[in-house]
């Protein structure tokens, strides 16, 4: 999902669904909004960065406590 | 009895012998009695209970509304609170106890926590002291509004996405997000608990520092080591090029210039990304905490406003969020506090603004306004970082500027020691 661009009326078909799912179905108009907020939250750029995925965020916050440790 | 100014000077009185813990409380109380009306930020006055001994014995606080007390639910923005037999006080509240502290009242906030302002259909306006016509903002409206008319030292409010800090900026106080975790939410009612963090505003750093070690006493640095000058800190500064008036960034600016050696920086790009998780992460987990009532259809409005975008966000961007959340604090953590103690950014984009400016539905409202209060707020919870409201300057309206300062995790106490050494000595306005 973050690799890609898609369109908005992909966001939209994709908030849609993701609202049907919950069985919540509001109109057209809420349906345009939410599709622009994933347009908007959607991260076309791919992360340039990683973490030992075994190192938990909590962990992460202890170990960027002291200098030196980051 | 004349109350001093400093909750500091007021418990060395009483560790002194010069006033009892119990006048003291009567002090205070008959202060905020007397304020009480003019301001509209009490939701409920308490049951007082026998306050044990500690630092904070003969000092009355009061917090906002969202946390549990014993046998008593709080009304969390919507009603009042009720009595409820069984209910054991939430961990913030009990570790004040613990110290000596007695709260006085519940304070009114955003319904459930969600709104930048201090707008409520549930409550009478609540009013700034600093100025009546200026925005109070919220979500723990009322925490800075009986903190800045002195009707209590300190109070306790809750951050998800800026709820201690704007209305901090607003009214001119100290407002320490705290670090994620670092304070137990344990009965405190939450919003996005990836993002909350319970947290302090108060008049004075040196208020605020005796809150925060009552709150976490594990994390209080050894006697006389990791507290002192910050005059030598090194500090990055961020003005954002985009969103920032120019009187408030030259306010910073000349603030700098007087006090501090900063690189500055430019972090837009990683302020954008960061700020897409925050959202993704604000808005999935508001639907989840109040998901049964958002598809009943009974949510508050604002509940609403957050809650039901957040139906649409789908599962895996936000697990795709969460999963980056400790590369992007590394990463964070390495490029702005390997070669510097503080990253100092705004506030808020804007002079504090009109209530009327920032009401939905009033017809003065600005949207621009309203995201200039909160944009460079959530972000910072994403990462989870402890960040600080610190008023440095006042506007051509007398209101206040300020900026927020932020740390590594668990360096609270860094932060506060820059709060002391920079806070605007007279804050009479």
């Amino acid at each position: 999902m973050s690799d890609l661009a898609p369109s908005l009326q992909d966001l939209t078909e994709l908030a849609q669904q993701t609202m049907a799912a919950h069985g919540y179905l509001p109109g057209d108009a809420f349906i345009s909004t939410a599709g622009k907020l994933l347009q908007r939250l959607s991260d076309p750029q791919p992360a340039t960065f990683t973490v030992d995925p075994k190192i938990s965020y909590e962990d992460m916050l202890q170990r960027c406590a002291h200098h030196g440790s980051a | 009895m004349d109350l001093p100014d400093r909750m500091v000077e007021l418990q060395a009185r009483i560790r002194a012998g010069q006033i009892t813990a119990q006048h003291a409380l009567q002090a205070q109380i008959d202060r905020a009695e007397a304020l009480r009306s003019q301001f509209a930020c009490v939701v409920d006055t308490l049951t007082l209970t026998v306050p044990a001994q500690g630092p904070l014995s003969g000092i009355a606080l009061s917090h906002k509304d969202i946390f549990d007390l014993k046998d008593w639910r709080p009304g969390c923005g919507v009603g009042h609170g009720k009595s409820q037999a069984g209910v054991q006080p939430a961990a913030a509240v009990a570790a004040l106890a613990e110290a000596g502290a007695t709260q006085w009242a519940s304070l009114v906030m955003a319904p459930y926590a969600c709104g930048a302002t201090s707008q409520n259909p549930h409550f009478e306006r609540c009013t700034n002291p600093l100025d009546a016509a200026a925005a109070v903002g919220g979500s723990s409206s009322g925490s800075a509004v009986a903190v800045a008319a002195e009707m209590t030292y300190a109070a306790l409010g809750t951050d998800t996405a800026g709820s201690i800090r704007i209305p901090a900026a607003c009214c001119g106080l100290i407002g320490l997000k705290t670090t994620h975790g670092a304070v137990s939410p344990q009965g405190c009612q939450p919003l996005a608990p990836s993002l909350d963090s319970v947290g302090i505003l108060s008049r004075y750093a040196e208020d605020a520092r005796q809150i925060w070690q009552a709150l976490c006493p594990h994390l209080t640095p050894p006697q006389g080591m990791g507290v002192g000058s910050t005059s030598a800190a090194r500090c990055q500064l961020w003005l954002p090029q985009e969103g920032l008036e120019l009187d408030i960034s030259q306010a910073i600016r000349d603030w700098v210039a007087q006090h501090l050696r900063v690189v500055s920086i430019d972090m837009q790009a990683e302020f954008e990304q960061l700020s897409r998780h925050a959202q993704r992460v604000l808005f999935y987990e508001t639907a989840r905490t109040h998901h049964a009532a958002l598809l009943a259809g009974h949510a508050d409005p604002a509940v609403q406003a957050i809650g039901l975008p957040g139906l649409a966000i789908p599962k895996d961007w936000y697990e795709t969020s969460m999963a980056m959340r400790a590369a992007w604090l590394d990463q964070f953590v390495r490029r702005h506090f390997e070669s510097a103690d503080f990253l100092i950014l705004p506030s808020m984009g804007c002079a504090v603004p009109d209530w009327q400016q920032v009401e939905l539905g009033h017809p003065s409202f600005e949207r621009r306004r309203l995201a200039a209060m909160h944009g460079w707020m959530g972000f910072v919870n994403y990462l989870g970082l402890p960040a600080l409201n610190l008023p440095i300057a006042r506007d051509a309206h007398q209101r206040p500027i300020c900026v927020q300062v932020l740390a590594r995790p668990f360096a609270e106490h860094r932060l506060l020691d820059f709060a002391a050494q920079f806070e605007m000595k007279d804050r009479t306005l």
